[in-house]
């Protein structure tokens, strides 16, 4: 539930963010917010990354679609030598994703602390 | 351990935002390129995108409007001129803006700072033209004109109007792919624009493969392999219309011995030279309707965004609509209330090079009448991306720019140094004989248009709402005695400069002719009873058929004259083909090639797209002309020789079917025309059979691709299915065609149509980008339409841009 919570936020907020700042903006948010909100650093990035796939996953697909995938046809076959709208739509949430992820992954290394299990163990000695 | 975790993953995290943020050789920034909210996705427009907006600009007087229909051609309506121009540089813009800057940087040869190294030797070669300085110079002339001064102005504010308005994310996307921003806007990148254009259509001569000839052949035989004045039984002004008594004596060579002055190994690249067209005019004496019909259909390479842009611009002092160049203000090619005009290549040359000696590889002094001179060294400073500035000198003589020169190209033979003399290098105002044609009312307007125009030589074809028609072969040609800039000229003795020009009204024109009717295919301007000495690269084949045509007792509509532009009948095979079967020794042909000789047999001469005979044709003509040629032009040195053309070869042949160049000089039997032509049939259509593996047709065998500027295949329209060739008068080829079709009726209303290859937007991600291309493909026309203020409630207009001034800060407050 806390994933899901977060990766709502973290969405959100890059969306609010894009439009001011430029693209990695995705990271300083990604970044801020696992500050804010630590996780396991491996959950941290899935996280981050799924959030950010997900989000320049839609936003370019919806805006292919208004478009009849014209321009989308083209720059996959520019970059894929396929014509193939959900593949370059992919390729951009593979790298806002990654970068998100990544900047999560910092952050979670910072901040996240693991539970200290070892202190049962020193209890008990002499 | 945490904190280790954190330096690595925050390094990995940094160093991606860094590689993902800018451009790595081809490869664009793809942090910013792939963002959906900044990068490409946002060009990919809506297919029902509302263009429609209030547009504040600084620096209109009044307000502006602008209608835009289904086609997205805009239709402006503005107070005065200078607001039409303004807006009509934003609106170019706001559509092409890439192509515009694109196009500008290609003619300076600056294309090096954004595409990289392997765009220097094309920069070289236009510095090395001096398409700059030409561009300075007229620039000079067209601010001293007070209206083009204004007309520039007003265009220049208006695009640079649309580029401050520029945030990333609005960028058209070849600037987002490249990973650059587009420059301020300039009157300069307006001439240069226009010298672009002239380069395209005079940049083509002869004159350094004519000099390369004269190593093997003599004058008198250079003079029949590429003659002055091909057999032309249809000149451009009808023959026996009388011709001004000459006003200018033309110079007399200097002596009368010629010298050669050796070959050169010329490897730059030449434009097309069938950078042509067609246009033709047919008085209402001949029309269905009772009113003169223009036709023009100008031929040049085809690119995606397209040449050319639709736009109609209203003002109380004029209202006209035609195809406009994007950079420059003005309709081009067009039509008013009043009249109608088109233009064609006139393919006089206005080139010529002089062979200079300079004292020392320094090129600081070079030899004149027998001093040393100084020559004027100017250093070119080319960037390119990823790279340091390329240096590179260009000394600058009393004949123009020393283009070749030991730096530049690799040359085979000695170093030659070679300055050029050009035309385009002038200081002229084109531009006012556009403002002065959109403005103009009748053939007097006509005329003083065209005085104005200098560069590149252009037969402009003209009709008016009172039946009138005219044709006018209009440039500044050099006076010239026989062969004068033929070749390579001495650059040592200035009685070889140009020596005045063709004065304006004795150029080749006439209006009104008993025929009723005129037209213009580059072939020759005139018969030989013209006073003045002219060469040029004419053509011969479009203009026989569109005379046959328009010679016929009929009278025209606007149907015919589109059937006419998409006339696919070659009369080059129509003549050839007899010849050719005729010498054909049937004996000597393998029998599974019968059935293509039967074909061919058959063949009614139309180059159509779905026919084998065209393939058949061309593949059995190309190896005859190599059977023929390829002995007599090869030459140990690796010189390329001036190549006669087709015509010139089928004329001989029929003339005589035993001349002397039909023998392969390499071999000790003396060859028939039977065995040359026998031989080209076995390997040519041999080699056909190997390709004819399933219904081989000429439309796929060569076809046509219209290429992005960039030649970016995922924004081009490659693989069109087409007919046609350069000797058919709808003259489609692999990469070039008719750019632009128009025909023009100006009966009441004005009845027009009109179509091109590309679409209004210059957005690869629009609908709009290419929807032009199949209806011009299917040989079909859009009904052009002149909106009047009235049309306001029109089905029509389907978005409208109000423009305004944007209030200036003072007017705040008191």
């Amino acid at each position: 539930m806390k994933g899901f919570i977060l990766f709502l936020v973290i969405g959100a907020l890059s969306y609010i963010a894009g439009w001011w700042y430029p693209w990695w903006s995705i990271a300083v948010v990604a970044f801020l917010i696992t500050l804010v909100v630590p996780q396991r650093p491996a959950a941290a990035f899935f996280t981050a990354f799924v959030s950010i796939f997900v989000f320049w996953f839609s936003l370019a697909f919806f805006q292919d679609l208004t478009n009849d995938h014209i321009l989308s046809s083209r720059i996959s076959e520019l970059f894929l030598q396929v014509q193939s709208p959900l593949a370059i739509a992919a390729v951009s949430g593979l790298i806002g994703g990654l970068v998100a992820g990544m900047a999560a992954l910092s952050a979670a290394f910072l901040r996240y602390r693991p539970k200290k299990a070892k202190r049962a163990v020193s209890y008990y000695s002499p | 351990m945490r904190l280790r975790g954190f330096f690595i993953s925050l390094v990995i995290t940094l160093l991606l935002i860094f590689a993902l943020n800018r451009h790595w050789g081809q490869i664009p920034p793809l942090g910013k390129f792939f963002s959906p909210q900044q990068g490409f996705w946002q060009n990919a427009e809506p297919v029902n995108n509302n263009f429609s907006d209030n547009i504040k600009v600084p620096g209109l007087s009044q307000q502006v409007q602008v209608w835009l229909d289904d086609r997205l051609v805009p239709h402006i309506f503005a107070q005065d001129d200078a607001d039409a121009y303004y807006v009509q540089g934003y609106i170019t813009a706001f559509f092409r803006l890439w192509q515009m800057e694109m196009q500008v940087r290609a003619a300076a040869g600056r294309l090096s700072e954004v595409v990289g190294i392997k765009a220097l030797p094309y920069d070289r070669l236009q510095r090395r033209k001096g398409m700059t300085t030409a561009a300075v110079n007229s620039l000079a002339a067209m601010e001293a004109d007070s209206a083009t001064k204004a007309m520039l102005d007003a265009y220049t504010a208006g695009v640079n109007a649309y580029i401050q308005g520029l945030s990333y994310r609005k960028l058209p996307l070849e600037f987002k792919l490249l990973d650059y921003r587009p420059e301020p806007w300039d009157n300069l990148k307006t001439a240069l624009l226009l010298k672009y254009m002239s380069d395209i259509l005079t940049g083509y001569t002869d004159d350094l493969t004519n000099t390369n000839a004269l190593t093997r052949f003599s004058l008198s035989e250079l003079d029949r392999l590429v003659p002055d004045y091909p057999d032309s039984a249809h000149p451009i002004i009808p023959p026996g219309t009388p011709f001004y008594r000459p006003t200018v004596s033309s110079p007399v060579p200097p002596s009368d011995t010629f010298q050669a002055p050796g070959g050169v190994a010329f490897r730059a690249p030449r434009p097309d030279r069938d950078n042509g067209s067609n246009n033709w005019v047919v008085s209402g004496k001949k029309t269905q309707s009772g009113a003169a019909i223009l036709s023009n259909d100008p031929h040049l390479g085809l690119n995606l965004p397209s040449l050319w842009f639709e736009v109609q611009i209203r003002t109380p002092a004029m209202n006209v609509y035609g195809a406009s160049l994007p950079g420059a203000p003005g309709v081009i090619i067009g039509f008013n209330s009043f009249i109608t005009w088109g233009v064609t290549n006139a393919e006089r040359d206005v080139k010529d090079y002089y062979d200079i000696q300079f004292r020392d590889p320094s090129m600081h002094q070079y030899w004149l009448d027998s001093t040393w001179q100084d020559a004027a060294l100017k250093v070119e400073n080319i960037g390119i991306r990823g790279h340091s500035p390329f240096l590179d000198t260009i000394a600058y003589t009393v004949f123009g720019p020393v283009m070749f020169d030991p730096s530049f190209p690799d040359t085979v033979s000695d170093h030659r140094y070679l300055a050029v003399h050009w035309s385009a290098a002038d200081s002229t105002n084109e531009i006012k004989t556009f403002y002065l044609l959109n403005h103009g009312r009748n053939f007097d307007d006509f005329k003083r248009a065209l005085e104005y125009f200098a560069c590149p030589g252009q037969n402009f074809a003209y009709a008016d709402a009172s039946g009138n028609i005219a044709l006018w072969q209009q440039g500044r040609f050099p006076l010239r005695y026989k062969n004068f800039g033929k070749f390579i000229l001495p650059g040592d003795d200035s009685r070889y400069q140009w020596k005045g020009y063709i004065p304006f009204m004795e150029n080749p024109h006439v209006l009104d002719p008993p025929e009723n009717y005129l037209f213009s295919a580059n072939q020759v301007p005139t018969d030989t009873t013209y006073p003045y000495y002219y060469f040029g690269d004419f053509s011969h084949y479009r203009a026989s058929r569109i005379a046959e045509v328009l010679s016929r007792d009929h009278l025209f509509t606007v149907q015919d004259m589109m059937r006419l532009q998409n006339d696919l009948f070659n009369p080059f095979a129509a003549q050839a083909l007899p010849l050719m079967l005729h010498a054909l020794d049937t004996a000597q042909v393998s029998p599974s090639l019968f059935r293509y000789l039967d074909s061919l047999r058959k063949w009614d001469d139309q180059q159509v797209s779905t026919s084998i005979n065209p393939v058949l044709f061309q593949a059995w003509w190309d190896s005859l002309y190599v059977n023929i040629w390829e002995d007599d032009l090869d030459n140990s040195q690796n010189l390329a020789f001036t190549r006669p053309s087709d015509h010139t070869t089928i004329a001989w042949l029929l003339r005589d079917s035993t001349m002397p160049y039909i023998d392969d000089r390499n071999t000790p039997q003396k060859e028939t025309l039977t065995e040359q032509v026998t031989g080209a049939f076995s390997s040519a259509i041999k080699a056909v059979e190997q390709l004819d593996t399933a219904n081989l047709q000429w439309g796929s065998y060569r076809g046509t691709d219209i290429m992005h500027l960039a030649k970016i295949e995922a924004f081009s329209r490659q693989h069109l299915f087409t007919g046609g060739s350069a000797y058919t008068v709808n003259a489609l080829k692999q990469d070039h065609g008719p750019s632009w079709r128009m025909i023009v009726q100006m009966s009441n209303p004005i009845e027009a149509y009109g179509v091109y290859p590309g679409g209004q937007s210059g957005n690869p991600g629009s609908r709009h980008y290419d929807d032009f291309i199949d209806p011009w493909l299917k040989g079909k026309y859009y009904r052009l339409r002149v909106l009047t203020p009235e049309d306001s409630a029109s089905r029509y207009v389907k978005y409208r841009l109000n423009f305004s001034s944007k209030p200036s800060d003072t007017h705040a407050g008191s």
